[in-house]
């Protein structure tokens, strides 16, 4: 897993509920805690913060995810406004994925395992977005669709009609646009 | 440094006081050091996509060089160009334009897309779209000699095509200039979806495109030169120059027995004729029909007899064509194949009002084993024609070992013959001519040519003169028959009884005796010889008065003027109208051998006696040659024939072996 993606947890934990709890939780886990944005780590560092960050909240694990990836989206803007500054709206910038932002990741880090992205742009403006991945983030995914439709003002509702961790040989998402 | 030391005091609740505070300072610090993590972080990614994106630059450039070097072919190599463009820079869709040198900026067909049916409509009005200079992005681009980028195509003046990128959802473009040397030749436009950001980087990327792929197009417009240099631009057809590279390359990859390639020749005949009458543009005009006709038998020749050999057809002179085949042939299709091409070329060629008939001389010649080079071939195929030629219109020849040797033969003969006329191998041999008659006595010579062959020994003119005829040798060897002859009078012993002196009759071919400088030459042999004009008799043909009548009476006045006797040889044989006859300046006629062998039979003995009586009436000297027998020089005498040659009298012998008879 991508430095950044510690990254972003830890802007995200912190900016909630302060410098301490990152501390406790990267003590109470025993992970390195150590991470830069141009590193990798291990994926299971990553469930694991999730996982207690998860329990102390009261909240379940996908729960976290999705809280995690909306509230992500605005420090990703922030670190790396060129995905978002030719994007007029989320949908646009979620077609992009593919085509711009991966290419963009792959040039940080060769070789990095991207998902391929699958759509299906529905007569009706849904969109359907289709991947396979070993890490069956698929609930990260939905909280950044999300915080991307946060960022332009819109909102969604989303709908996981497939889900890998639900035995299903891939993840699909059904995305609506409400307004 | 108590500042550096904040606990220093000793109360209790200071000290918690300067913990907190101490506390606070390091949360500070961590968070000074995670803005540095990051900023450090953001260093690092900015230091790792420049280095990626130079890196695939490079790659680029490079593969875009790699083209360009391993290409002649313009369009081939800039569809690779865009092609790499595309796929390395994102590039939905890449097209190119080539100016036509008139300010016109014409898209070639030549274009690249990442997604065929999502940008159907944009290829559509692109691959064959046209701009002025200004007008249009490749417009914009010419007219400003440098890069144009662009997220707005309404913002262009002249653009065309803005409905059909916005349809393709296509966001922004950009398009660069190729060059050679200074002169833009050609505009490479890219269309993408996402935006195109223009950088520094980008632009000399582009630039460098340009520069690699302005290199394919000066290599091709060299190339082209030389073609233009290496093909008939009348006809379009490759000339003798490829015709050889070409045959030498397909020589060279032949299996040992030469198989598998054929030279045709084509020579047409009667072209002359047609740029003499009608003059050379109806001749140039002729010739791109036939190379037209040509074009079509070889193909329909092709389609019919499916072997699948490959051809070219190369103009290799002024109505010579040659067609090099090269795969499987055999005999029977290379002879249709001239078929096909007599057939294609018989009908005749409308040239406005007129119409021409022009037909062909053929030869053909198969490798073989004694094939040492595609020209061999080629002169094989050559001679073919030469025969085919001789044969008459629209003749087919193939070349054999034999046809080979046998004009081998001839052309060594021509050497020969040429030889013989420097190294003085020609004699003359005399013939006695006598008087017929009671009172039979030698009264003249007739001199006849033989060659003293180093191997072969004392020759005929039957052997050679034809020959000596074909190398334009024939005036020479006559002149030195003339001088030769009159040299022998000089040197003839004086006769022991006659009044008159023997005469040397000299036999002269029509192309001597129509030189302009005839009269000249018989002059200058009798004044060098110093010998009476009476001495020599000439004798000619009828041909010479079918050829020019008059020409020939002027020449045989002029002569018989100064003494010069004048025969006409082979009376009876030809085409013996009377109506020159009587016209020209004659002293005798000869009758041919032919009608005195067969003097048995009544019609000769009836033609004979018309001549005697024709020659009687003109006031002619009636010679009989081949007479044989005493009988037939009785019959012949008592027909008032007066003069005879022939073995009775003696065959033509050297002259030191003859004039003794003089003497005797």
């Amino acid at each position: 897993m991508k430095g950044i993606v510690f990254n972003l947890l830890e802007e995200v934990v912190t900016s909630d509920h302060g410098d301490d709890a990152w501390i406790t939780l990267i003590e109470g886990t025993g992970v390195s805690g150590i991470y830069t944005s141009v590193g990798s780590y291990p994926d299971e560092e990553l469930y694991t913060l999730v996982q207690a960050s998860a329990e102390a909240l009261d909240l379940s694990v996908d729960e976290m995810l999705r809280v995690f990836g909306r509230k992500a989206m605005p420090l990703l803007a922030q670190r790396y406004p060129v995905f978002f500054e030719d994007q007029t709206s989320s949908r646009s910038l979620i077609l992009s994925l593919n085509d711009i932002i991966h290419p963009e990741v792959r040039k940080l880090y060769s070789g990095a395992g991207c998902p391929h992205f699958h759509f299906q742009q529905g007569s009706d403006g849904r969109l359907v977005v289709g991947y396979q991945s070993p890490r069956k983030l698929c609930q990260l995914a939905h909280g950044f669709v999300d915080g991307t439709a946060d960022h332009f003002g819109e909102a969604v509702r989303i709908e996981h009609e497939m889900c890998m961790n639900h035995g299903d040989p891939v993840c699909r998402m059904g995305i609506e646009w409400l307004s | 440094m108590a500042v550096m030391k904040p606990g220093s005091t000793g109360n209790g609740c200071s000290e918690a006081n300067d913990a907190e505070a101490r506390i606070a300072r390091l949360e500070r610090q961590v968070l000074r050091e995670r803005m540095a993590r990051i900023e450090a972080e953001a260093i690092a990614e900015k230091g790792l996509r420049d280095l990626f994106e130079s890196t695939r630059r490079i790659s680029l450039l490079q593969k875009i060089t790699e083209i360009a070097n391993s290409s002649n072919e313009v369009n081939a190599s800039i569809k690779a160009a865009l092609d790499e463009v595309c796929c390395t820079l994102g590039y939905d869709f890449g097209n190119a334009f080539m100016l036509d040198g008139e300010n016109r900026i014409c898209a070639c067909d030549t274009w690249f897309v990442q997604e065929p049916q999502d940008f159907a409509r944009l290829v559509a009005v692109s691959r064959k779209a046209e701009f002025e200079v200004g007008q249009g992005l490749p417009g914009k681009v010419v007219a400003s000699g440098d890069i144009v980028w662009t997220r707005d195509l309404y913002s262009i003046s002249g653009c065309t095509r803005g409905k059909e990128a916005d349809a393709c959802g296509l966001a922004s473009a950009c398009a660069f200039p190729v060059r050679v040397e200074n002169e833009i030749v050609a505009v490479l436009e890219f269309f993408a979806r996402k935006p195109v950001h223009e950088t520094k980087e980008l632009s000399w990327l582009m630039n460098q495109i340009g520069t690699q792929l302005g290199r394919v197009m000066e290599r091709q417009r060299a190339w082209s030169l030389l073609q233009t240099a290496r093909h008939d631009t009348l006809t379009g057809l490759p000339n003798r120059a490829i015709l050889a590279d070409r045959a030498q390359a397909v020589f060279a990859s032949l299996p040992p027995d030469k198989s598998g390639m054929a030279m045709l020749v084509l020579d047409l005949n009667g072209f002359k004729a047609v740029n003499d009458r009608h003059g050379h543009h109806s001749g140039d005009k002729l010739l791109t029909l036939v190379a037209a006709r040509l074009g079509r038998a070889i193909m329909s020749w092709q389609e019919h007899h499916r072997l699948g050999a490959k051809t070219l057809l190369a103009r290799t002179g002024g109505d010579e064509f040659v067609l090099m085949l090269h795969g499987h042939l055999d005999p029977k299709s290379l002879s249709f194949l001239a078929e096909t091409i007599h057939d294609r070329l018989a009908p005749p060629f409308r040239m406005g009002n007129t119409s021409l008939n022009v037909g062909a001389s053929v030869g053909i010649a198969t490798g073989t084993t004694v094939h040492e080079s595609h020209d061999h071939l080629l002169r094989d195929a050559d001679l073919a024609m030469y025969e085919a030629k001789k044969l008459g219109q629209s003749r087919t020849v193939m070349f054999t070992r034999e046809l080979g040797t046998s004009v081998r033969r001839a052309r060594q003969l021509e050497g020969e013959v040429r030889d013989a006329v420097t190294k003085g191998q020609f004699q003359l041999h005399y013939q006695p001519i006598f008087s017929l008659g009671p009172n039979t006595r030698i009264c003249g010579f007739e001199a006849l040519l033989r060659w003293n062959h180093p191997m072969r020994g004392l020759i005929g003119p039957d052997e050679f003169l034809a020959c000596a005829e074909d190398i334009g040798a024939l005036s020479t060897i006559g002149e030195w028959v003339l001088y030769e002859a009159c040299a022998a009078i000089a040197r003839m012993p004086p006769m022991g009884y006659a009044d008159d002196a023997p005469f040397v009759s000299v036999n002269i071919a029509p192309e001597q005796f129509l030189l302009p400088n005839f009269v000249d030459q018989v002059k200058s042999a009798l004044n060098g010889a110093g010998v009476s004009p009476s001495r020599l008799k000439i004798e000619i043909t009828e041909n010479v008065a079918i050829i020019d009548a008059a020409a020939a009476a002027a020449v045989l006045t002029e002569i018989r003027q100064w003494g010069v006797k004048a025969s006409l040889d082979d009376f009876g044989t030809g085409y013996s109208s009377l109506s020159y006859l009587h016209q020209m300046p004659l002293d005798s006629l000869k009758i041919d051998k032919s009608f005195v062998a067969a003097l048995h039979e009544p019609k000769n003995v009836n033609i004979i006696r018309a001549i005697v009586d024709l020659a009687r009436d003109l006031e002619l000297t009636i010679i009989a040659e081949g007479i044989e027998t005493g009988e037939q020089a009785r019959i012949l005498a008592s027909f008032g024939c007066q003069l005879g040659q022939g073995y009775l009298f003696g065959r033509p012998r050297a002259q030191w072996d003859i004039f003794g008879l003089l003497a005797a």
